[in-house]
């Protein structure tokens, strides 16, 4: 109880929570592993201020108690679970814009803004935050930034680095700072270390992010979608080989496998996708005659493996395509009646040229583990999703989900690619942390020692463990896992 | 039963798509509140990790508008869920026993309904609510059920089955015979929407018949898990429906129309040997009001006399029960009526049955959200198909200083009759 009125001197009571049942419900986030395990947090704050946040992180530094900030929840790393514990910062509901600046095409945001809010609000200006996560209707920007996510049109617009100007940050010791130029407004600046990007996927490991100041882009005029259906799996990164060495670069270049088809078309029927072996989306924008004239290029160039092609110029056939792609992590858990899509392994990324060894090596696993695996993703930029699809109540298929899941991993490092093309390491991925970046590991450790030497911020992520047996090491490196 | 609840939780991947459309989560802010949180708090009832006792305050503290399960990827049966998850609880809180008592002893006989109606008359007419508001005497109601008092529309002598025949000739040639299902709450509280659902149908060649054993649809029973209570009011009315030999079950209400339409179903948590397969075949004749005058009917009888703007709030059991949203805006059309879109015509208003006498603060915010979506209209008129729904938006018009009139659909349409 004492947590609770310590915590009472900072915010209101009704922005903390110590039952037991809310507690329990900060024990998770869409990783497969906090299903498996209950990790509770011993309370939660909502802040919604930089005050407020300033008092929690001081209480928490004074007394060595573990701080771990959430947005959405949304996340597949176990990132914003609180594995050693703690205090559960949920951002969620701070979620001003403070300030939209459309001349100077930025705008200052609070951590809990969501995306497709974010857009929403944009969109009578002109413009537009690019990154489109999957998860754009729950995402908070927040969590967006500390995980550095991109989605569906990171293959022409890049990831959430691309358009973070500015941060505000409480540190652990309380102090508050602004990276980016503590005033600055101009668009590209270069002046000192850049911190920005030091914070922009750092998992919550460094500070706690109060302050977003984005650099908005001009919304595009048109835009069009191709839908090619392939008989063969193995022909569509031709396809998509093919379309850049046209020299065109699309928004957007999905891959969905057959049953990633049929879990669409069970979530809404009425898209009725063709059934194949997988089918590529395009998503063109820019000015109607150069979208015009890119579709019927891709067209084109598609209909050389492609069965069916499909253009799609009218916003409402546009919008329910992309929506059925972006929710598609989620309708595969309708695939088997007693069934759900465990996420676990499922954000490996590839070098282009190795797509296709990738997809060969992911069905030949799941083979292998005898577990149904359903394949999408970001083809265009090698990003792919796999998603197993188990009873989660069968201790077998458990067992071989995680052995299947480390297995892709250590495959996506084979063809040097990474475990995490999005999605961010967090809790479940640090394993292999060691092998992905060697003696870099060890210099991102110090990093993380010199602003968090209590190591309080977000324990257990990033930094595979056991980190304490590192830090009573003296020298500072990040254990020899792996 | 628990296997069958632990598959379905089981589908839920967690991935919190569910956050965007909850309006309890809008208000509330932490993860307890969403959807998501309360279907792995369900998983923790049936793993026993959560105590019951502190579980029925949640399972109760959602509408059940259902735009959590319309957009939720997994497909995973949150509502049906969380109404399963109220039977396996048990207790209801705030004012459980007396809800108890209404709902299985009171609304399951017409006859004592009416008496009810009639000692609530009573209570306005005399003047005894203004004197009971002024001494402070409703402070020792349970629940919210003090200060919700105010929104009770005023009562008349007579309930509408009072008022009307138990079978209205069609007017001209018989093209068929409908069966009204006059819903509780229209009974009570809205007499001349029912009046004005009969005299339409009629003067649209409709022999209009209200069984006379025709009890509540059971929606109540579903809402607070008195499963046992709902089995019992379904195999009652289907029986009443099977002797009323009508074409179609017509109601005005949205609830009741997506009750009835789903009769053929049987509800998670809900183990009683009833025919199914013969209550799926009435269910398919069930029609909201609106829907079968324009898809059935026609309109061919109406004048485009009314003028003025209109706009219109879409139940949640009509939008997402049964997937009515054209019809009615269609009706008002062709009313004469311009409608005038609020952004957030879709989402709950708040009333969700006696969500408000619980949950009174909960309810009044996220009826200001649905009140200032009306005013931005600037239409005096709202139409919508839910008799709780015209409570909920006419107190809050009130209360919020909205100047629009609340109506269903079917009073605007019968005045051009």
């Amino acid at each position: 109880m004492s947590l609770l009125r310590d915590l009472g001197e900072v915010l209101s009571s009704d922005r903390i929570l110590t039952d037991e049942l809310d507690r329990l419900c900060y024990s998770y986030d869409s990783s497969f592993i906090s299903r498996l395990h209950r990790f509770s947090p011993d309370a939660v704050v909502l802040p919604r201020s930089v005050e407020e946040t300033v008092g929690v992180v001081k209480y928490a530094s004074r007394k060595g108690i573990p701080i771990v900030p959430r947005g959405a929840g949304s996340g597949e790393s176990g990132g914003a679970v609180p594995v050693q514990g703690g205090i559960v910062m949920d951002m969620s509901t701070w979620k001003d814009v403070v300030e939209l600046d459309v001349a100077n095409m930025q705008i200052l945001v609070r951590p809990g803004l969501v995306h497709d809010e974010l857009n929403r609000l944009l969109a009578p200006h002109g413009l537009f935050f690019p990154p489109d996560p999957g998860s754009s209707k729950m995402a908070t920007i927040g969590g967006m930034v500390a995980n550095n996510s991109s989605g569906l049109r990171a293959i022409k617009y890049g990831v959430t680095e691309n358009y973070v100007l500015g941060l505000e940050v409480v540190l652990p010791d309380g102090r508050v700072i602004t990276t980016g130029g503590q005033d600055c407004r101009a668009l590209k600046n270069v002046s000192g270390l850049n911190l920005t990007k030091l914070f922009v996927g750092s998992e919550g490991v460094l500070g706690v992010i109060t302050g977003i100041r984005l650099r908005l882009w001009p919304r595009p005029q048109s835009r069009g979608l191709v839908m090619a259906a392939f008989p063969k799996l193995e022909d569509a990164p031709k396809a998509v080989m093919a379309v850049f060495q046209a020299g065109m670069l699309p928004s957007g270049m999905e891959i969905m496998d057959s049953s990633a088809i049929e879990a669409v078309n069970l979530y809404r029927p009425d898209l009725k996708l063709p059934l194949c072996e997988a089918i590529l989306l395009f998503e063109v924008d820019g000015d109607p005659a150069g979208v015009a004239w890119q579709v019927e290029q891709i067209r084109t160039i598609c209909e050389q493996w492609a069965d069916e092609v499909e253009e799609a110029l009218e916003e409402a056939r546009m919008t329910q395509l992309w929506e059925g792609r972006s929710l598609v992590a989620a309708a595969v858990s309708r695939l088997r009646s007693e069934g759900t899509r465990a996420f676990i392994g499922e954000d490996i990324s590839v070098p282009l040229s190795r797509v296709p060894e990738a997809l060969r090596g992911i069905k030949s696993l799941a083979d292998k583990h005898q577990i149904e695996v359903v394949i999408f993703g970001h083809i265009g930029d090698g990003n792919l999703h796999t998603a197993p699809v188990i009873d989660p109540d069968d201790e077998g298929e458990v067992a071989r989900v995680q052995r299947l899941a480390d297995d892709i991993h250590r495959l996506a490092l084979r063809l040097q690619g990474t475990v995490t093309g999005e999605h961010g390491v967090g809790f479940v991925r640090s394993q292999y942390a060691r092998q992905e970046h060697g003696l870099a590991l060890d210099v991102m450790f110090q990093v993380k020692k010199a602003l968090d030497p209590l190591g309080i911020m977000n324990p257990g992520k990033i930094f595979p463990s056991p980190v304490k047996g590192a830090e009573a090491d003296g020298k500072g490196t990040a254990s020899t896992a792996q | 039963m628990e296997k069958e609840l632990r598959r379905l939780l089981n589908k839920c991947v967690r991935c919190g798509t569910c956050r965007s459309e909850c309006p309890i989560l809008a208000e509330l802010g932490f993860e307890g509140a969403s959807p998501r949180g309360l279907i792995f708090l369900l998983q923790g009832l049936l793993n026993g990790q959560a105590n019951p006792k502190k579980m029925a305050d949640r399972v109760y503290n959602c509408l059940l508008c259902d735009a959590c399960t319309a957009v939720c990827p997994g497909g995973v049966e949150i509502t049906n869920l969380i109404r399963a998850g109220r039977r396996e609880v048990g207790r209801i809180p705030a004012f459980g026993p007396f809800l108890k008592l209404v709902l299985n002893m009171v609304l399951t006989r017409p006859t004592l309904v009416a008496a009810g109606s009639r000692l609530l008359w009573a209570y306005q007419r005399s003047g005894l609510d203004r004197a009971v508001r002024n001494t402070g005497l409703l402070k020792i109601l349970p629940g919210d059920l003090g200060r919700a008092e105010h929104m009770l529309p005023p009562l008349g002598s007579r309930t509408a089955r009072g008022m009307l025949p138990e079978t209205t000739p069609a007017v001209g040639k018989r093209r068929y015979r409908v069966g009204y299902f006059l819903g509780c709450a229209t009974n009570l509280l809205y007499p001349q929407v029912a009046q004005a659902v009969v005299r339409v149908l009629a003067a649209n060649g409709c022999e209009v018949v209200i069984p006379k054993g025709m009890r509540c649809c059971g929606i109540p029973h579903l809402t607070y898990g008195l499963m046992a209570t709902y089995a019992q009011l379904l195999r009652s009315n289907l029986q009443v429906f099977k002797e009323a030999k009508v074409d179609a079950i017509i109601s005005d209400c949205a609830s009741c129309t997506a009750t009835l339409a789903h009769m053929g179903q049987r509800p998670l948590g809900c183990d009683a040997d009833l025919p199914w397969d013969e209550a799926a075949k009435m269910a398919s004749k069930v029609w909201d009001f609106s829907a079968f005058l324009v898809d059935e009917l026609g309109l061919r009888r109406i004048k485009r006399d009314l003028t003025g703007k209109v706009t219109y709030h879409d139940p949640c059991h009509l939008v997402r029960g049964v997937q009515i949203t054209r019809q009615p805006r269609h009706l008002l059309g062709e009313l004469g009526l311009e409608l005038v879109e609020m952004s957030n015509a879709a989402v709950c208003c708040g009333a969700a049955g006696t969500f408000a006498l619980a949950h009174y603060d909960l309810s009044m915010a996220i009826l200001k959200k649905k009140i200032d979506g009306v005013g931005r209209t600037g239409a005096p008129l709202v139409a919508t198909s839910c008799p709780a729904c015209i409570m909920q938006l006419t107190a809050g018009t009130k209360t919020f200083g909205v100047p629009a009139k609340v109506v269903h659909p079917a009073e605007l349409a019968a005045q051009v009759h």
